[in-house]
């Protein structure tokens, strides 16, 4: 049988490079070519708001979904999205994610899939928004009334609450937004020095996280196509999807951050600390952020919400223990998503 | 049936309805919604059908378009673009097709305003077709050659294609930009070289004001130039100056239009009534177009046809030069049934391997690629940029007109291509300086 | 028919008077978000959104059935104009059909869409506050319904045409 895999996600990125082509790879290698896919990349299928219908409705049989433009449809996965200002590193919170989302939540969480016509099977994070702009600031003052191009309600706030502007630019007109001068600085991962070409416009970048986007479905999975696939190539599917989240989280996202260093090295950008004051007001909005996040998820009609949020801390403190000496190796990485939560998965086909 | 063969059937059904009449639009979500109905499933294919046309719509860098269109319409009715061009006609009356060649430079210029190709042809469709066939140009000349030098707005930055192209190859983003400004400069002087021969060999595609004008009649006439010129302006400095971006220069364009109406005492309610339903009968006969050509890209991907052409090249192992060739007919093939973002999302995953492959300079290749997308604009039967015109003039020049006037266009599009591939430098001295 | 035809001009204008608003509202939205961008440190939020989902909607969908009012959606007649008039008016009514199914299937679909995400309360996450957006779904049934009745109407007319030429 051959599965369609849609991704918005550029031909080149490391997701797909690093992560998906992989995976296939040994995927098809271990059902003898019986499960093969076929990837369409760059959007040609759907866009990112396209992602949830375009597999739920079976367009594609998988893709990468990114559940954060669907609050409403699923109210329970976003909210654990939203939570994104605890995130310091992409290594602990992809495990803390996918752990609470399908062995903590459970059936709650399992529904809201179905109800979708989808299952997220694999969810990766990626590497901490930093401050990237044109100008140093030294102090908090020089924060006071610059733009930021922010996405997403969190960072935006974040932005506020240091005095900055939160201005929504689309991701093609981050360059010459900065490059003209519409914007002072972006809230982005330092890899997008090389990404969106960033490393020409910038001259300073602030190495302090303020949280790492989490929960892009990776690898989703019509739910039907799910259902009717043998249970031998479900078992084959789930113990090579560790992996697969290993190498998009570590050697994907951990090696762009290498290699967005050495550009900025390079092009002599100045690699900052930001200022004490930013650094401790960062800290206390993650303090402050559950319970805004608890609340918002309420009106979204979850029920309970503080229950899975805790869960999900536990899980993020858990998890920044135990990776501690596994950020950049992916195989010790793999062998932890197995045993904390794939080895159920497989348990319970 | 193979995915392949449903392909092939497909783009038949397509030029079959076509020639039958069928809306453009229809013709293209029909055959995409049966491929996809039988590539997929029907259920897969409704609900292709029932989100994407929404979620392509309502894109905020596309809303460039009508605004675009709207600072044309109002600097139509409120006479601006009348004075601008009786002016130049009589300071170009001896440059054999001076409003046209005049046009093609106003686009260059516009270009650095605007960061799409169908935008910047929408904008000066609107300023410059009615004035030129006024003039008694032939249609198939004026309507051509803003639909042809539109394609200046992906290749001078700023420029949505290039930055997608630098996002999808991973190539440098400021280095890409300014390798469209040779190239770009290099397709305007061809044109406008295209055009002054083409009318001294045959003065009627666009004869000449007759009476001689005297200098002080011509600096009367300028005089009364300058909204036009300072519209333009508005709109470039508002980028350049960091004030806005480029979609939102469109905006900013459409309400400068209408201040200096107003300010000209030019505006009123009928005439502003008459600008915004024209702007509305264009964007929706262009966007009607959009929607089925954003359908017909799944259909294509789903199709395996891409893939199927760029395998071809791949196997035949022949040196650079020779696979940019084959490539150019790949890309020229696929150019004539899809809109610009659709051939870049289905050709570049299949074409960046081949591309690294024989070891071409990714930027040089991104200018390369850009310069085919602009190519498939123009070339029938989906050719965005004629459709565009289209939507501006209506019935006043047919469809074919449009299409048969291309072809000179197309032609010196074909000569700049080659001289892209023969002289890299073109498109690559600029970026060196970057280094 | 003629009272269908008045329904559907009268329908058509209010969509296109819509359409229009919306093209003035964009304008005025982003030049002030602009200015407060650039001259103040409090610029409009949601800007973006908005002009995506509710003026780019319906500016985009309601000029759909005033273009088919107009008769000016492109099409291409090179190849017709060569046939007999008999077998061009056998075209039209085939070809109007099959257009007319494509409109009414896209539009029952678009339809169930924004039923369901009506539903849910659809919404898009913007920079500080969640854009309702579920409402902006209803501007693709709407327009493109109302230009699959356009068609059929057309269509229809064609076929009465043809007999009453006939009879005479
Ligand atoms: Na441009
Ligand atoms: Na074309």
């Amino acid at each position: 049988r051959d599965l369609s895999y849609a991704t918005y996600t550029p031909p080149t990125s490391s997701n797909n490079v690093l992560g998906m082509e992989p995976f296939i790879e040994r995927v098809e290698e271990r059902t003898n070519g019986d499960l093969t896919f076929t990837m369409y990349t760059g959007g040609q299928i759907f866009d990112a708001r396209g992602t949830l219908s375009g597999i739920g409705d079976g367009l594609s049989e998988t893709g990468f979904l990114v559940p954060q433009y669907f609050p409403q449809e699923m109210p329970i996965i976003t909210m654990l999205t939203d939570l994104l200002m605890l995130n310091e590193h992409q290594v602990p919170a992809a495990g803390a994610f996918i752990e609470t989302m399908l062995v903590d939540c459970g059936a709650p969480c399992m529904d809201e899939m179905e109800r979708n016509g989808i299952n997220i099977l694999a969810s990766h994070a990626a590497s901490p928004y930093n401050i990237l702009c044109r100008r140093e600031i030294a102090s908090m003052e020089d924060l006071e009334g610059l733009k930021f191009r922010s996405a997403g309600d969190a960072m935006s706030r974040a932005v506020q609450s240091w005095g900055g502007i939160p201005v929504n630019f689309s991701s093609g007109e981050i360059y010459e937004g900065l490059q003209r001068g519409q914007i002072d600085c972006a809230v982005a991962p330092k890899s997008w020095l090389l990404l969106y070409g960033l490393g020409d416009v910038v001259q300073f970048i602030y190495d302090l996280p303020i949280g790492a986007g989490v929960g892009m479905g990776t690898f989703t999975i019509n739910h039907d196509t799910w259902e009717d696939l043998p249970r031998d190539q479900k078992e084959i599917i789930l113990t090579e999807l560790p992996l697969l989240l290993a190498n998009v989280v570590i050697d994907g996202y951990g090696g762009e951050d290498v290699q967005a260093v050495a550009m900025a090295q390079d092009k002599d950008i100045t690699l900052a600390e930001a200022p004490a004051d930013l650094v401790a007001l960062i800290d206390g909005l993650r303090t402050s952020e559950p319970a805004d996040v608890a609340e918002k998820a309420r009106t979204r009609g979850v029920e309970n919400p503080e229950e899975l949020i805790d869960a999900y801390i536990q899980n993020l403190a858990e998890w920044d223990e135990m990776t501690k000496d596994m950020r950049e190796d992916t195989d010790a990485y793999a062998k932890l998503l197995w045993e904390r939560v794939y080895s159920q998965l497989v348990e319970d086909l | 049936m193979s995915s392949l063969t449903i392909g092939m059937i497909g783009l038949g059904c397509l030029l079959l309805l076509i020639a039958l009449r069928v809306h453009i639009g229809i013709a293209l979500g029909l055959v995409s919604i049966g491929g996809l109905a039988v590539m997929r499933s029907p259920h897969a294919a409704g609900s292709a059908l029932a989100s994407q046309p929404f979620e392509f719509v309502a894109h905020w860098s596309l809303s460039a378009i009508p605004m675009f269109l709207l600072m044309g319409a109002i600097a139509y009715h409120s006479g601006m673009t009348a004075d601008l061009y009786s002016a130049a006609r009589r300071w170009l009356s001896r440059l054999p097709g001076g409003l046209a060649v005049a046009t093609c430079f106003a686009s260059a210029g516009f270009a650095a305003a605007s960061g799409s190709s169908m935008a910047t042809a929408a904008a000066m469709g609107r300023l410059a077709i009615p004035e030129m066939l006024k003039a008694k140009y032939e249609p198939g000349l004026a309507a051509g050659v803003v639909a042809a030098s539109g394609t200046l707005g992906s290749l001078i930055p700023p420029s949505i294609l290039m930055v997608l192209y630098g996002i999808f190859t991973q190539q440098p983003i400021g280095q890409l930009l300014i390798a469209g400004i040779g190239p770009g400069i290099l397709t305007a002087v061809l044109f406008a070289t295209m055009i002054i021969t083409r009318v001294k060999l045959n003065p009627e595609l666009a004869p000449s004001i007759q009476e001689h004008s005297t200098w002080s009649e011509r600096f009367r006439e300028l005089v009364k130039v300058w909204p036009i010129p300072v519209l333009i302006a508005a709109v470039v400095v508002s980028i350049y100056a960091g004030i806005a971006t480029a979609t939102e220069a469109a905006a900013i364009g459409a309400a400068a239009a209408l201040v200096i109406a107003i300010i000209r005492k030019e505006m009123n309610i009928s005439r502003l009534k008459l600008s915004l339903f024209e702007t509305l009968e264009s964007t929706g006969s262009i966007f009607f177009i959009a929607v089925g050509a954003v359908l017909f890209t799944r259909f294509l991907a789903f199709s395996g046809i891409p893939v199927y052409l760029a395998d071809l090249i791949e196997i035949t192992n022949l040196s650079p030069l020779v696979t940019l060739m084959l490539i150019s007919l790949v890309y020229i093939f696929l150019g004539m049934f899809l809109d610009p973002l659709g051939l870049m999302l289905v050709t570049l995953p299949v074409f960046i391997p081949v591309f690294e492959a024989v070891g071409i300079n990714m930027i040089w290749a991104g200018v390369i690629t850009i310069k085919f997308i602009e190519i498939g604009l123009l070339t029938p039967p989906i050719g965005l940029n004629a459709y565009v015109v289209s939507g501006i003039v209506g019935d006043k020049v047919p469809l074919m007109t449009i299409f048969r006037g291309l072809i000179w266009f197309i032609a010196v599009e074909i000569v700049v291509l080659m001289l892209l591939f023969i002289f890299p430098g073109i498109s690559l001295y600029l970026p060196s300086l970057m280094q | 028919m003629k009272s269908v035809d008045l329904a559907l001009g009268a329908v058509t204008r209010i969509l296109i008077v819509v359409a229009a608003l919306a093209a003035l509202v964009m304008m005025s939205l982003v030049v002030l978000d602009v200015t407060l961008r650039y001259m103040t440190s409090k610029p409009l939020q949601g800007t973006l959104e908005i002009a995506s989902y509710y003026l780019m909607a319906p500016l985009v969908f309601f000029s759909f059935p005033f273009v088919e009012r107009q008769q000016r959606h492109v099409r291409i007649s090179l190849v017709t104009d060569l046939l007999s008039d008999r077998l061009q008016r056998i075209l039209t009514v085939a070809t109007g059909f099959l257009s007319c199914a494509y409109l009414a299937f896209f539009a029952f679909k678009a339809g169930e869409e924004a039923i369901k995400k009506t539903g849910i309360g659809e919404v898009a996450p913007s920079l500080t506050f969640d854009v309702y957006i579920w409402a902006a779904r209803w501007t693709v049934p709407i327009s493109i319904g109302l230009m699959a009745v356009m068609l059929l109407v057309d269509t229809l007319r064609h076929i009465a045409d043809r007999s009453e030429e006939k009879l005479k």
